[in-house]
């Protein structure tokens, strides 16, 4: 049986040319998605310094290891590049950290550039260090020709040639880019700080983290101001360094809004700018990545969202704001059933939220996601025990369940299962259900009840 | 044809001649060399070591017998031997690739990146397969790159450093050409060009740095490549190019390097007009060096007159807010000279030193607000309206200026006084309204006074009994297996621990025909728990009084297996659970707290494993582990005496509501608990001999007073025994000398928890023996913290909960925790106190002149850091004007006390500077102190300029009407505390049925 914890799937990012910034001109060229390299923006940039700081941050979450577990250090993987969606006319780039604990996204709207949308889709981006560099260059007073992916009648003018990038693609980390959008979809706005307070604040971060760095983020008379003690108008942050990574697009910021999970769990940070928004959204702790949250695990047992799946899908049209109260009208269908098929959706890369609007929207991640709730190990092994006679129900509402030489009991208790398992104990339910507790589902055909 | 045999392996290995060798196994199939791989791999076992290069023959059968493995072993053997790089006299390089080339194998690449990782002396056989075209140019992996900067150092006799870098990169025109530049784009390069180059001495010797003796010129690699450029041998340009490059990669983690090189080439004015892009990218970057480097260029362009001014400003004013002040004024008087020389730049130069507005130092400020003076435009609106914004962010001394400039007139810094708080406050019953002091807060309002100061807790009128923080008991099995589980895990609040042992002690009679199964995980983790080491291979020894998690697993052995344990001298009878001899250790001479806890969970355990179902006198009712005590004396009513350590530990969680009440309900209650009990609400009655129920008793009753009948009756048992524990904090000889009264005993029972808890450490659920323990609780985390104090990763972080309890009282060693804990530098830790100073501040716990007397009684300590402290005190006055007036008054205080040569002088007159003018008060108790600078020091400047604060509008109105606002709410907290106490059932009456069940 393969190990899931260092599980990855090989992954080639074929770009048809390596992106530059030369001469004014910006062109990002594209790998994967609807097409094998398609081409959706061509264009100029507005705020073009405000633009390229915002892409440099996204850039440095994607290579980004907040934690290095010690056996890791010898085989740094190859960083996986920043995802780009076109559609409703503005162009969203997104980015998840290599350690699987940050989540970025940059949303161009469409005061940010200006030009023709060619197509919609979503696509893998080059992001190499020579354009980086460039970008660090690049002054609002220039004018900045901005084109994703490229016309292929171009192409075959120049002499360029084809770059790969073979990097092997952790699942832990595929699962966690698609899981961050089910925390998202949880995230309650706690307070805004102007930019000016969030400029000072963040030059206040302590650059390096200590053991136990939890921390809470809480408004104070003149900004905001870090403190150890849990306050309900702040917003609790674990790995608190991570938040640095917003020092320089907060540069141009005109607001800084907080959101935090109702249980506290997971942050999200979004800097307000004139013409564009830059998202953060960060795991409980630095060593704690999204992939392990287990927050859609209950969806994928479910089989109900398999059958709804196909209809809702076929609705998508690459929209901005996923309504499901349209949505559940035009399939007849009631609103709350469309809102976990949103859910289901997201947790296989297809959607993703917008914590401004409230709302997820079409994009479709350039993998291949066919294998993520196959390659759950909660949920596998929770498949394997009802398979192999391991949950023994004792009535709709409990059973006992296999376990490491014991029985743990499964039980309904104030509308959700709870288990007597160590791990269910430690964490009581928020980084999902265990996999007894899943197996019960199974065995009870309950899930997400 | 060549007969390919191991005896003529043999014979070439003995012969010694390479050459033969490449022509034995020339065009060998494969399966002649897997035939022969294994005697190769024999032979090397036996005589492949690493040989001395001055024993010839050794030597040379040893270089042999590599170009037999080579010529033989499959990808998976050559993987798992360790392939020496032969010393560079032999040509092994050469022969190897001959082999190899005739293998024709596609697994070269997979090897070369497991010789790469093996270390620096393969490069040059990696780098000779590269060159012949056998395999491509590792380019996944830096250490290709990384390791050709240490391979061509060779060395001689004695390990001295033979040749010249440059002739050797010369004798390889490709790396040259081509390799070096990687130099530039590989992130960790700078990191090992700075080393070697620091190392790259004669004999390469770590001494030589360290003496201050730099690498030697023909060794290290930035003067080589400035030499090479120099003679024309690499392009010049280029190298400028990329190491301005190298420093603006966003990867890149050290620029030191490509700092210095750069300053090598020495660049001239033009070759720096046509980089002024790269060194503006400069101006972005963290690194220290990078900034001075671009500091220097714009500098130099300056000087020519060549400065593109407008673009320096538009990226310097971005740069503000992230840089250190230092940096910041420099580059502000950079553009300030540019916009001499160029008027037409005023304008964008004006708009940089707004932007400085954001950084934080009052210097910063005083620069910008200069130059805006100078530069400014009044009729920018985009200018104004920037400044406007940011006038809530300058500097208080600053800030006049600016308002003139702007042509705002002050608003100074009063505040409209909120009818609310007034209107609430004499709303309020008297009794609390003048237990919280708010007649006194009134008055300051409303005669525009002063806040008043230091508000005094621990009066025993004052109530403790949180409504909303009821602790509910256990309900039925499950919630409790449930709750112990999580007890296990340590995923619990302090009451939880507690309301599992009541819950044991209620359930332990109920064993339903499931019971096995529903309590099998429980049992599966605690015999778990029980047999796993500890970081120091240690077993868990329950009822040692050492781990108290092992005391819970050892408690639910015995509730659900009925499990034998004892604690006369140690715990015995776990043998089949923990295989040791550990139960002959003698623990009785060990004190603690935990001792205390121990036995009281045993004496549980002991009912548990009996079957005798009882519910605990000592279950808290409210947060904080309180016990309300009417509902203790309906618990004794109803089920009697209870077990020794339980009624210990209620009587220490009597809270001090209702107390009259409760005793005159326990005036029917009998026996020697009675008697204690009715004594701890305040009873008269003659002390009994149990010790320790009366020491508890006297704590409960007057937790901060002496007890001369308990005393007198049961003497010398230690501080916080008959006699309160009184606590002196001072420095002497540059050390914490925290010192109590009366001295601590020689031995100590373990049933006096109150005493035992200045005995050893004391932190985590200890918090809930004593809810009223306050300095008591704090003494032994006090003289901890200055052990920890340098340590950033310490894994103990004490338990400041108690310090952030509004109600509790604030004594010696409480501030002496705070004190310490801001000068820590774990940054978690030290936010804990600063949390702690600002709940104090706010409660009235602490105060100006009291928060000065506690920072001055510290500053003589060695280790502590004022720097640290003037961190944290910043960050506190900026809460409310509350703060800023207590945190004024501090350092006013405190300053007398630094000396006069301290670095943090400054610092603390600056500060002080700030607040006197944000407050509109002038600095009093440092007075004399600011007269003696003299000359145009920095500390002189801020000295006088502090002298010369006048009286003005001040915030005081602004503070008197927190203090309103605080203690109005600290009132109305204990009024309806008092009222929900008065006017419900206590849950106090929990029965217990016959099957043990609560009703």
């Amino acid at each position: 049986m393969v190990a899931m914890a260092s599980a990855a799937i090989p992954y080639t990012y074929q770009y048809l040319f390596a992106s530059t910034l030369a001469a004014g001109r910006l062109r990002v060229a594209t790998s994967g998605g609807t097409e094998p390299h398609p081409y959706f923006f061509r264009g100029s940039l507005l705020r073009p310094r405000q633009t390229a700081d915002l892409l440099l941050a996204l850039a440095a979450i994607s290579r980004a290891r907040f934690y290095m577990p010690p056996n890791m250090i010898a085989r740094i993987l190859a960083a996986a590049d920043p995802v780009v969606t076109s559609g409703g006319g503005l162009l969203r780039l997104e980015a998840f950290s290599m350690c699987c604990g940050a989540y970025a996204r940059v949303d161009l709207l469409p005061d940010a550039v200006r030009g023709d949308f060619v197509a919609t889709g979503t696509t893998n981006v080059d992001f190499n260090p020579k354009m980086r560099l460039a970008l660090g260059r690049v002054r609002d007073s220039e004018e900045v020709e901005l084109a994703v992916g490229s016309d292929r009648l171009e192409l075959t003018r120049t002499d360029e040639r084809v770059t790969e990038k073979k990097v092997e693609l952790p699942l832990r980390w595929i699962k966690g880019f698609v899981e961050v959008q089910a925390y998202q979809s949880r995230m309650e706005r706690r307070f805004e700080i102007s930019g000016d307070h969030a400029r000072r604040f963040l030059r206040s971060v302590p650059r390096r983290d200590g053991f136990q760095e939890n921390a809470w983020v809480v408004p104070s008379a003149r900004g905001v101001r870090i403190s150890q003690v849990a306050n309900r108008d702040g917003v609790a942050v674990g790995g608190l360094s991570r938040l640095r990574t917003l020092e320089e697009p907060a540069r141009h910021a005109r607001s800084l809004v907080a959101y935090a999970t109702p249980d506290e769990q997971i942050s999200g940070w979004e800097l307000i700018l004139d013409e564009a928004r830059f998202h953060l959204v960060l795991s409980p702790d630095s060593a704690r990545g999204f992939s392990g949250e287990g927050q859609v695990l209950s969806a994928l047992a479910d089989d109900r969202w398999k059958e709804l799946l196909p209809r809702v899908r076929a609705q998508l049209r690459w929209e901005q704001k996923l309504d499901a109260r349209d949505l559940g009208q035009r399939l007849s269908t009631d609103e709350a059933l469309i809102r976990q098929a949103l859910a289901a959706l997201g947790s296989r890369g297809l959607v993703g939220f917008d914590l401004e609007q409230r709302a997820y929207f079409h994009r479709e991640l350039p993998f291949d996601l066919d294998l993520i709730d196959d390659l759950q190990p909660r949920l596998k092994e929770a498949r394997e025990i009802v398979s192999t006679g391991g949950v023994r129900t004792i009535g709709p509402e409990e059973a006992y369940v296999r376990g490491s030489d014991v029985e743990h009991r499964v039980r309904r208790k104030d509308g959700s299962f709870v288990c007597t398992c160590p791990w269910f104990s430690r964490n009581q339910g928020k980084r999902g259900p265990c996999k007894h507790i899943l197996a019960a589902e199974i065995a009870l055909g309950t899930s997400s009840d | 044809m060549t007969e390919r045999t191991v005896e003529a392996l043999d014979r070439i290995l003995s012969d010694g001649n390479p050459a033969a060798c490449i022509d034995f196994f020339r065009e060998a199939s494969v399966g002649d060399r897997r035939k022969l791989a294994p005697h190769a791999l024999e032979r090397w076992k036996e005589d492949g070591r690493f040989k001395n290069p001055e024993e010839r023959s050794a030597f040379i059968r040893c270089e042999m017998l590599k170009l037999l493995v080579l010529a033989t072993a499959s990808l998976g053997q050559l993987k798992k031997m360790s392939f020496q790089q032969p010393a560079p006299k032999r040509d092994f390089t050469s022969h190897g690739v001959a082999i190899l080339r005739d293998r024709q194998v596609d697994w070269l690449p997979t090897w070369v990146d497991t010789l790469l990782e093996e270390g620096v002396e393969h490069w040059c056989f990696v780098h000779a397969l590269v060159q012949s075209g056998l395999c491509p140019r590792p380019e996944q992996k830096p250490d290709y790159i990384m390791q050709l900067i240490r391979a061509f150092d060779q060395y001689g006799e004695k390990g001295k450093r033979i040749g010249r870098l440059r002739d050797r990169l010369l004798d390889h025109p490709e790396v040259l050409e081509d390799l070096i530049w990687s130099f530039f784009e590989l992130e960790e390069a700078g990191n090992r060009l700075s080393w070697h180059d620091a190392y790259a001495g004669p004999s390469g010797l770590m001494v030589e740095a360290r003496s201050g003796r730099d690498g030697h010129p023909e060794h290290r690699w930035d003067h080589t490549l400035v030499a090479l450029s120099r003679e024309g041998r690499i392009p010049r340009a280029r190298l400028l190019d990329a190491s301005l490059d190298a420093m603006g990669h966003d990867t890149l983690r050290s620029s030191g390097w490509y700092a210095q090189f750069h300053g090598l080439l020495q660049p001239t004015v033009a070759e720096r007009v046509e980089r002024i892009d790269r060194y503006l990218r400069l101006v972005d970057l963290r690194q220290a060096s990078a900034l001075e480097v671009a500091y220097d260029a714009l500098d130099a362009l300056l000087k020519a007159g060549k400065l593109p001014v407008d673009r320096v400003a538009e990226r310097v004013g971005g740069l503000v807010p992230a840089r250190p002040k230092s940096t910041v004024k420099r580059f502000l008087k950079l553009l300030d000279a540019g916009a001499g020389q160029q008027p037409a730049a005023k304008r964008a130069v004006a708009r940089a030193a707004a932007d400085a507005l954001q950084h934080e130092s009052p210097e910063v400020h005083d620069a910008a607000i200069g130059m805006i003076e100078r530069l400014g435009d009044r009729g920018d609106k985009e200018l104004a309206r920037r400044l406007s914004e940011l006038l809530p962010l300058v500097a208080a001394s600053q800030r006049t200026r600016l308002e003139t400039w702007l042509g705002l007139r002050s608003t100074g810094a009063n505040t409209p006084v909120s009818d609310e708080f007034v209107a609430r406050a004499e709303r309020l019953e008297r009794a609390f309204s003048e237990l919280a002091g708010v007649p006194e807060a009134l008055a300051a309002v409303r005669g525009g006074t002063p806040a008043p100061g230091l508000q005094r807790l621990g009066d025993p009128r004052i109530p403790r009994l949180d409504p909303d923080r009821q602790v509910r008991p256990i309900e039925s099995l499950d919630e409790l297996i449930d709750t112990f589980l999580r007890v296990l895990e340590g995923t619990v609040d302090l009451e939880e621990a507690d309301r599992v042992l009541d819950g044991v002690s209620r359930f332990c009679a109920e064993h339903p025909p499931d019971f096995g199964s529903r309590t099998a995980s429980l049992r599966k983790r605690a015999s778990d728990l029980l047999s796993q080491k500890d970081a120091f291979d240690q077993m868990p020894l329950p009822f040692s009084g050492r781990v108290a998690v092992a005391d819970f697993c050892a408690l639910a052995l015995m509730w659900i297996d009925r499990a034998d344990f004892s604690v006369e001298n140690g715990p015995v009878s776990l043998t089949e659970l923990v295989p040791t001899d550990w139960w002959q250790l003698d623990f009785s001479g060990y004190r603690a707290l935990g001792r205390f806890h121990s036995r009281r969970l045993f004496e549980i355990g002991k009912r548990a494993r009996e079957g005798r179902s009882t519910p605990l006198l000592a279950m808290p009712t409210h947060g904080g582990c309180w016990i309300d005590p009417r509902a203790c004396v309906r618990r004794m009513k109803r089920h009697g005496p209870t077990s020794h350590y339980d009624f210990v530990q209620a009587l220490l969680r009597l809270a001090p509501d209702g107390r009259s009440d409760a005793l005159k309900e326990a005036a029917a209650l009998d026996g020697e608990q009675g008697d204690a009990l009715r004594y701890a609400l305040g009873g008269e009655v003659e002390i009994g001999t149990t010790a320790a129920y009366w020491i508890a008793a006297a704590r409960s009753r007057a937790p901060y007073d002496d007890d001369p009948r308990v005393e007198a009756r049961h003497p010398g048992l230690g501080p916080n025994a008959g006699l309160a524990a009184r606590f002196s904090v001072r420095v002497e000889h540059g050390a914490l000398r925290l010192e109590r009264t009366p001295p601590m005993p020689s031995r100590t029972a373990d049933d006096l928890p109150t005493v035992l808890m200045l005995a050893s450490h004391c932190d985590g659920w200890d918090a809930a023996v004593w809810p009223a323990a306050a300095d008591s609780f704090f003494v032994l985390q006090a003289k901890r913290l200055p052990m920890v104090m340098e340590s950033v990763g310490t894994f103990w972080q004490g338990d400041w909960r108690t310090l952030l309890d509004p109600d509790a009282p604030l004594g010696p060693v409480s501030r002496a925790m705070i004190a310490l804990g801001m000068s820590l530098r774990n940054p978690a830790i030290a936010r804990l106190a600063q949390d702690a100073l600002i709940a104090a501040l706010d409660d009235g716990r602490l105060d100006g002149p009291s928060l000065a007397e506690m920072l001055t009684t510290f500053i003589a300590h060695g280790k502590l850091k004022p720097a640290r402290w003037l961190k944290a005190l910043t960050e506190c006055a900026r809460v409310s004007p509350l703060h800023a007036q207590a945190v004024r008054v501090a350092v006013d205080g405190v300053i007398p006390a630094l000396p006069a040569d301290s670095r943090v002088l400054p610092a603390a007159l600056e500060m002080l500077l700030e607040l006197c003018i944000e407050s509109g008060q002038p600095a009093m108790a440092c007075r004399p102190t600011l007269e003696g600078p003299t000359g145009s020091g920095r500390t002189a400047r801020l000295a006088h300029r502090l002298l010369a604060v006048q009286a003005g509008p001040t915030a005081a109105e602004a503070a008197s009407e927190r203090t309103l606002k605080n203690r109005v709410e600290r009132a109305e907290r204990w009024q309806s505390r008092a009222r929900a106490s008065a006017g419900t059932v206590v849950p106090g009456g929990v029965a217990v049925r016959q099957t043990g069940t609560s009703t």
